[in-house]
């Protein structure tokens, strides 16, 4: 095994699980706390990439054009919590899902709309795109470095507001018993706000991290949403532990099996039946966890004590 | 599912040594009781002894940690909750738990359904099942709900939704049924006809009732066990519970206050009033 | 207004019934109008509404909110396109087939294989759970055909053949719609059949309150589990005439986005109401024809009117077009 190849499959399944972890943070913040389903939250991880790139474009500065970013994604996301959230608190979560479909669409349209049909490519700074020599046979992409370090400090400075500060504090109550928290004086309606924003900030500083790799596209959106569905659904939903945990699994299971599993089976098997099974499972192999994690534990790695018991 | 006994020396109901712990607390404590053929048998306790978990873990809500549940000598204690009903083990909620979506009629149509297994059914459709239909009217009758059979639970008075939860634990003739705080909230003309009708299920299928309402209790019951932080304290004829000073003990303050008087809301069986004590 | 809500419903019904004529008899409309597209867009409309009848079976009567009922239009499709491109271009002779019962054969046992087991995971949950481990589930099927580059991967397959059906020319438009309004009908008679019988009462009574119908003695599991396979398998049949009409299949046919469109036409037309899909399908066909001809950002009229929809599907309004009183079907599982 060519230590060169392990090492950037590694670095590569790492990238993939932190920029994962960041969509799905929100996703399940929400889900816990505002018990929302939001099918629309991966507009704002391609929001976040069509963004940065337009402004990378006009201020030719890519770190400022991505901190320019979030507060845009903040209030916009503040936006969609007001207008469409709002009104659907306590609904079937049937109304939520086709409202969020809806919106969906809208923001995909408006994006058509704003920056076309084709892609978006963001250049990065010359400094971002050098690589790194460890020993003589591992070269590492400095700018995937770059993400794994700035989802890694994102995601504990996520752990540490949700569990050292008082937001965090109120986050965790209202977690733990809406009802309780109102009746105690949480403003919950401003605290809603606060974590569906946050949700997009987030997402949105996925979008503008992986736009350099992949480039900003329509279709980015719609195809995120589900795998940080299958984060959040075996992370538990609700859990950000859970998330961290399932999104790195799912980042590392994922860029592994694509890597080594068409080798694997060639091994094992006869070529013909390498040739189907191989791609088939490899591609469906976030799936497949999903549905060996559920069998043993249908509510997921680390579900949240549930309010209100549900039997 | 049938309200004879299989085995007339097995109870219809046997709970051994049945042991639950949530974390560091210990819940249910070795709880050994046995509800007799055709007997009312009461549970009572302090709040918090830990009532309702005992009724969770018999109805299959919960598992014990330890312990054996049996209906009519066949060990239930691993079936699922459904697989217990149709066994003949029978439920009636504490807190009113109907088909509120559905009318009161297909409430009962539900119940008739499930003892006899048509789930699978595809035909006849329901409207056109006769006897279907008679056996639902017949419950509804019964339970003095045939006028507001077209109406939806939510839009019932309380006491008719107890009437109605109490009517479908009964449609399928179990053997044993859990009557989880049938009083609750009720008025007191309403709770002396549901005293009376819980009265007219003796010997029909035996009753686990777990109460509040002590007048209610000691009237109603053959048989009283007292669960007090999660043991079975004391088991006897509600004299005898009465009178044992560790079950004074265990409800804090004047004994006399909570066995006191003899039933106001109840009137016991056989010795019913003039006119009074119709099922 | 009892008596107002009483006739619009019949009102309603009355047009439902008629449109489904209309349908029936859209060649000879088509032809009158001198429009051979109309044709066209009357068979899609019967397959889709085929398809979401069947969703309209789980979702309508049981409560389940499937979001990945898509799959199953694409595994049928498949399942006419895989044994189709082996008997023109040879190889997995056993697969190879240009019958259309054979398709059949074959959809009914993908579909009810891949119903059955990932129903068996996905239906220990529910409310959102569920919504979300089928909506998995289907894009797992999207990523499966994917990867098959031999039958197209990606880009999807072309079928040059159509199914052989005894007595039936596939090819001639004519007599595609009148197997496809075959299919529709047989949905429509299935979900009748269901909705008016002891187990369809079963499953409305377990949406309503599952732990209560547990007590009673329900296989609450079960009945679900057996719904959601005969809903798929359903749907998988609206698949292969999908497959025959369109002669082209693709990954697409399965994308939740698709799954996304099929739950609106329930909703729409309204769930539970037997010829609710019917008008669902309508207005989506005919929405979607329209706006994409006056606008190719016709995502974003659409994605309004879901949200419009789904906020008046949120409130009191659903109740008095779909004849049940709106239920939070999240409170019990």
């Amino acid at each position: 095994m060519d230590a060169g190849l392990l090492a950037a499959q590694v670095v590569n399944g790492l990238q993939l699980g932190v920029l994962l972890f960041l969509v799905a943070a929100g996703l399940t913040l929400v889900f816990g706390i505002l018990d929302f389903v939001n099918l629309a939250h991966g507009a704002w991880y391609m929001l976040g990439a069509f963004v940065s790139a337009s402004l990378t474009a006009a201020i030719g500065i890519w770190p400022l054009a991505v901190l320019l970013t979030l507060p845009l994604a903040a209030a916009t996301g503040w936006l969609a919590e007001r207008l469409v959230a709002r009104p659907l608190y306590g609904r079937s979560p049937l109304a939520q899902v086709l409202a969020t479909f809806g919106l969906m669409l809208v923001i995909e349209a408006l994006a058509m709309l704003v920056w076309g049909a084709e892609g978006r490519t963001v250049l990065l700074p010359a400094w971002l795109t050098g690589q790194l020599h460890l020993g003589s046979s591992i070269v590492l992409p400095v700018y995937r470095l770059v993400i794994i370090g700035t989802g890694l400090m994102v995601a504990s400075g996520l752990f540490f507001l949700i569990h050292h500060t008082r937001f965090g504090m109120q986050v965790r109550a209202a977690a733990a018993n809406r009802a309780m928290a109102e009746a105690l004086g949480l403003d919950t309606t401003r605290l809603h706000a606060a974590i569906f924003a946050l949700g997009a900030t987030l997402a949105a500083l996925a979008g503008a991290l992986v736009a350099p790799i992949t480039e900003a596209s329509l279709a980015m959106g719609l195809e995120i949403i589900i795998i940080a569905f299958v984060v959040i659904i075996i992370g538990g939903l609700g859990s950000l532990k859970g998330a961290f945990v399932a999104a790195l699994l799912i980042g590392m299971i994922d860029t592994f099996g694509r890597a080594y599993l068409d080798d694997i089976f060639r091994a094992l098997m006869p070529l013909e039946l390498a040739e189907t099974a191989a791609p088939a499972v490899s591609a469906m192999s976030i799936y497949i966890l999903m549905a060996l994690v559920l069998a043993f534990r249908p509510q997921g790695l680390f579900p949240p004590r549930s309010r209100g018991g549900h039997p | 599912m049938n309200a004879v006994n299989v085995s007339s020396s097995l109870p219809p109901l046997r709970l051994e040594g049945l042991h639950k712990a949530f974390g560091g607390l210990q819940v249910t404590r070795n709880v050994t009781l046995d509800v007799r053929m055709g007997e009312i048998h009461a549970l009572i306790g302090p709040n918090g002894a830990g009532k309702t978990t005992l009724i969770a873990q018999i109805a299959g809500e919960i598992r014990p940690d330890r312990g054996r549940i049996q209906l009519n000598g066949r060990d239930i204690t691993g079936l699922s909750v459904d697989a217990r009903a149709r066994a003949g083990l029978s439920r009636a909620f504490q807190v009113v738990s109907l088909m509120d979506e559905l009318s009161v009629h297909e409430n009962a149509c539900l119940a008739h359904l499930a003892c006899h297994r048509r789930w699978w059914r595809l035909w006849p459709p329901v409207h056109r099942d006769v006897d279907l239909r008679e056996a639902a009217e017949a419950t509804l009758a019964a339970f003095g709900l045939a006028a507001v059979a077209t109406a939806r639970p939510r839009d019932l008075a309380h006491g008719q939704r107890r009437l109605l939860e109490l009517a479908l634990a009964m449609a399928g003739a179990p053997a044993v049924l859990l009557l989880d705080e049938p009083l609750a909230g009720l008025g007191t003309t309403e709770a002396r006809d549901m005293c009376a009708r819980i009265a007219a299920l003796r010997g029909q299928v035996s009753v686990l009732l777990v109460e509040h309402d002590m007048e209610a209790v000691f009237s109603l019951a053959d048989r009283v066990s007292v669960l007090v932080s999660g043991q079975i304290v004391a088991t006897g004829t509600p004299a005898e519970i009465r009178a044992d000073p560790a079950v004074q003990a265990a409800y804090l303050g004047d004994a006399s206050t909570v066995f006191g008087k003899e039933g106001t809301t109840c009137v016991p069986a056989g010795r019913a009033g003039k006119g009074e004590g119709r099922p | 207004m009892r008596l107002k809500i009483g006739r619009l419903r019949q009102g309603l019904a009355l047009m439902e019934s008629l449109f489904l004529l209309m349908l029936v008899a859209a060649p000879w409309l088509a032809e009158a109008r001198g429009q051979p597209f109309l044709l066209d867009l009357a068979t899609r409309l019967a397959i889709l509404a085929m398809a979401a009848a069947s969703l309209n079976l789980i979702l309508g009567i049981g409560g389940l909110v499937s979001f990945g009922h898509a799959a199953f239009l694409g595994i049928g499709a498949y399942a006419v396109a895989i044994p189709a491109w082996h008997a023109l271009y040879g190889g997995g002779d056993w697969l190879a087939s240009e019958s259309g019962l054979f398709h059949l054969m074959l959809a009914t046992l993908a579909g009810g294989l891949f119903a059955l087991s990932t129903g068996l995971i996905a239906l220990r949950t529910h409310g959102v759970h569920f919504l979300m481990i089928t909506m998995a589930f289907g894009q797992m099927i999207f990523w499966l055909i994917a990867s098959q580059e031999t039958y197209g991967g990606d880009d999807g397959l072309t079928i040059d053949v159509r199914s052989t059906l005894p007595g039936f020319n596939l090819d001639d438009p004519i007599q595609m719609h009148m197997v496809a309004m075959a299919g529709l009908i047989l949905a429509l008679l299935v979900f009748l059949l269901v909705r008016v019988s002891p187990f369809g009462l079963a499953l409305a009574g377990a949406q309503a309150n599952a732990p209560r119908m547990r007590a009673l003695g329900f296989p609450v599991f079960r009945l679900r589990l057996a719904a959601y396979v005969l809903a798929g398998i359903l749907a998988s049949w609206a698949g292969v005439l999908m497959a025959n009409f369109t002669a082209y299949v693709s990954p697409a046919m399965t994308d939740w986005t698709r799954s996304g469109e099929l739950m609106f036409m329930v909703i729409l037309g309204g769930a539970g109401r037997i010829l609710g899909p019917l008008v669902g399908a309508a207005v989506f066909v005919l929405l979607e024809e329209a706006l994409s001809s006056l606008t190719p950002y016709w995502h974003l009229p659409f994605g309004l009117l879901l949200m419009a929809v789904a906020l008046a599907q949120a409130g009191a309004f659903s109740g008095l077009i779909a004849g049940r009183p709106s239920s939070r079907k999240e409170r019990h599982a």
